[in-house]
């Protein structure tokens, strides 16, 4: 059965470009646009095999998004991946404090987000 | 405010001044000519008057046009005004400065009733494109897995005016970046230019004047030091500007490269689809064929029993028609018999009888011939019977093997035929293994480039970040620098000392901004950076 990825990104393109990477890879894809909108999908009951979550947005950013998630129940050991423009240690502090399993930085080509994604995921 | 126009010749000021040294000149002049005219008369004899008049002309030339020249110079302003005017200078520099960067770099003024930001446009522009083209590499991807080579066409087809379209969007992308990246040049130039004016200007204020305009040299210093912060803020921007253009045009070069390589890809896969769809309607054609033999043969094989049931019940007819003589053939020679002993017996009377039975002897001896015959006739006639009886089985016999040697024929037919029919299966089977091997190797590259163009999509989220973290940085200076024009109006140059440290807080903020986020130009060559990839 195909896993299922949330992505969240404000960014229509970046959702875009890489949901349909992952859907070409044979992975089932959410998207929300924000971290409220992904945090109210996870509390509807969406369990993901997987979170990818941009860091800068609107309403609700990646890094609280991260610290939220982490406390709903069953999500605690789930690979929650950032994909950001952020690039400092500073911020990969704050993103591995958080709770999250890696930093990516944009733009993460196709081939390289899915090699990436089966160290996270095995079996995937 | 307007400027307090003075008397043309007012003896305090310069021209006043110029005038008063001009008209002393004449009168010395005159008064010399006066007493030089016995020595000019010894020296120059009749030429006298001459020389006189012409010296007189040229100085009177000499102080109508010093009074001119006077008259026509710019009024005379004092140090105050002089700092009112150079205020009014820069305040207009200043605006002109804030209008065009606002108009570089797409800001939104609402005063003037809404400026489209272009930046923001192509932005838009940009992520329709890619939404479009998204759609058609989804559409490309279903013609692909649907098979359809008309779809498939169709969808490239599609895929080429697309192409064309993102070029022209990055293109203009691209130009406007570099409009902004231009005057900004330009708006740095002018302020270099204008603080060289002005330092110019400070240079010609005469030295027992300098202590009135003290305020205006803390104002310049003050202008300087703004300038020179805002002339950092430019170039830290028309760096990012260059980052940006090199990532866009990177960006831009390989969307287009992966696109084109896309298309030939699909290409490719349409003509190969369409020359394999030939080759298989030419080898169904011959399955085809094949199929019909072995239908023929089928059909015959079914009617085979039939026709030798047909056979077996005719010859068992004749059989039973044979052994029905057979009864009859008894039957005679049992005639046969009895009319033999008739006859000895009649023969055995017609002795007793003697020469009175002579003639009956006759007819005895006669039928008892008679009975032989017949005896040999039934003979004869069941020797014949057995005959056709041995004949009929012995030809069943031999019916049958034919048959069966048919059978063997039209078996071995049927094999050649089923191992053709084999064979065409085998080569149709190895065509589609070798078709389905390159459609799968070409959807690979197909997925492949689809994949990286989607990655590449990406910068567009980079770059639209970049501009907005520049535009805010922008924006911020731009509100700066109008404050700093009104505090210039209002206070004519006072208490404006936090000007530059703010403005260099912009400078500062923005850098440090920037500095947590990734540097494509810096990227390559800085070892310091942290991996792009991280996982903890």
């Amino acid at each position: 059965m195909a896993k299922t990825i949330l992505l969240v990104d404000d960014s229509v393109t970046m959702l875009m470009s890489v949901k349909n990477n992952l859907e070409i890879a044979g992975f089932k894809v959410e998207t929300a646009e924000d971290g409220v909108k992904a945090l109210a999908k996870l509390t509807a009951g969406l369990k993901p095999d997987l979170i990818i979550t941009d860091i800068n947005m609107p309403n609700m950013g990646g890094i609280e998004l991260i610290k939220k998630a982490r406390v709903l129940p069953g999500f605690r050991f789930m690979p929650i991946l950032t994909l950001t423009t952020e690039a400092s240690q500073g911020k990969r502090d704050e993103g591995k404090a958080a709770g999250a399993t890696g930093w990516l930085v944009k733009p993460v080509g196709g081939a390289d987000l899915l090699k990436i994604i089966k160290q996270v995921l095995p079996g995937a | 405010m307007a400027i307090k126009t003075k008397n043309i010749i007012d003896f305090k000021s310069e021209a006043g001044r110029i005038l008063l040294t001009s008209m002393g000149a004449l009168l010395l002049l005159m008064v010399s000519a006066v007493f030089l005219s016995s020595y000019l008369e010894t020296q120059l004899g009749s030429f006298k008057e001459v020389v006189f008049l012409g010296l007189a002309m040229v100085i009177a030339l000499g102080a109508q046009w010093f009074l001119l020249k006077t008259i026509q110079s710019p009024q005379v302003l004092s140090p105050e005004e002089r700092v009112h005017t150079t205020n009014e200078k820069l305040r207009h520099i200043l605006n002109s400065i804030t209008r065009q960067v606002e108009s570089a770099l797409g800001i939104k003024n609402t005063a003037v009733g809404g400026i489209e930001n272009p930046a923001d446009m192509l932005a838009a522009t940009l992520i329709q494109c890619v939404a479009i083209m998204s759609e058609q590499v989804q559409s490309l991807l279903s013609a692909l897995q649907m098979g359809s080579n008309e779809s498939l066409e169709e969808a490239r087809q599609s895929f080429i005016p697309l192409i064309d379209k993102t070029a022209e969007t990055i293109t203009q992308y691209l130009h406007v970046s570099q409009n902004i990246d231009n005057q900004l040049r330009e708006r740095i130039n002018e302020t270099q230019q204008l603080l060289l004016n002005l330092r110019r200007e400070l240079a010609t204020v005469p030295q027992n004047q300098q202590q009135d305009t003290s305020q205006l040299f803390a104002c310049i210093r003050q202008m300087g030091d703004v300038l020179e912060t805002h002339l950092l803020i430019d170039n830290v921007v028309k760096k990012q500007l260059e980052v940006v253009t090199h990532d866009t045009n990177d960006s831009a070069f390989t969307l287009i490269t992966l696109m084109r390589d896309l298309s030939d890809q699909a290409g490719n896969l349409v003509r190969y689809i369409t020359e394999t769809i030939s080759k298989i309607n030419a080898m169904e054609n011959g399955v085809d064929e094949s199929v019909g033999y072995i239908v023929r043969i089928g059909h015959f094989i079914q009617d085979i029993p039939e026709k030798i049931q047909r056979d077996i019940q005719a010859i068992q007819s004749a059989s039973g028609v044979i052994d029905s003589l057979s009864y009859l053939v008894d039957s005679i020679k049992e005639i046969s018999f009895q009319t033999d002993i008739l006859a000895v017996n009649a023969a055995i009377q017609a002795a007793h009888a003697g020469d009175a039975g002579l003639g009956f002897k006759i007819v005895a001896d006669e039928v008892r011939k008679l009975a032989v015959n017949s005896n040999k006739a039934a003979e004869m006639i069941e020797a014949g019977l057995d005959t056709a009886r041995h004949t009929i089985h012995e030809g069943l016999k031999f019916k049958f093997l034919e048959e069966v040697m048919q059978q063997m024929n039209e078996a071995a037919q049927m094999m050649d035929s089923v191992k053709k029919l084999q064979e065409g299966h085998e080569d149709m089977r190895q065509y589609y293994k070798t078709l389905f091997t390159v459609i799968n190797q070409s959807n690979m590259k197909l997925a492949q480039d689809i994949s990286e163009i989607l990655g590449s999509i990406q910068y567009q989220d980079i770059v639209r970040q970049r501009i907005e973290r520049m535009q805010a940085a922008m924006q911020r200076r731009n509100e700066l620098l109008q404050e700093f024009a009104i505090q210039l109006d209002v206070t004519s140059g006072n208490n404006m000392d936090d000007f530059a440290t703010a403005l260099n807080a912009v400078l500062n903020g923005y850098l440090e901004e920037e500095s947590y986020h990734g540097n494509s130009l810096n990227s390559s060559d800085d070892g310091d950076q942290p991996p792009k990839f991280e996982l903890f």
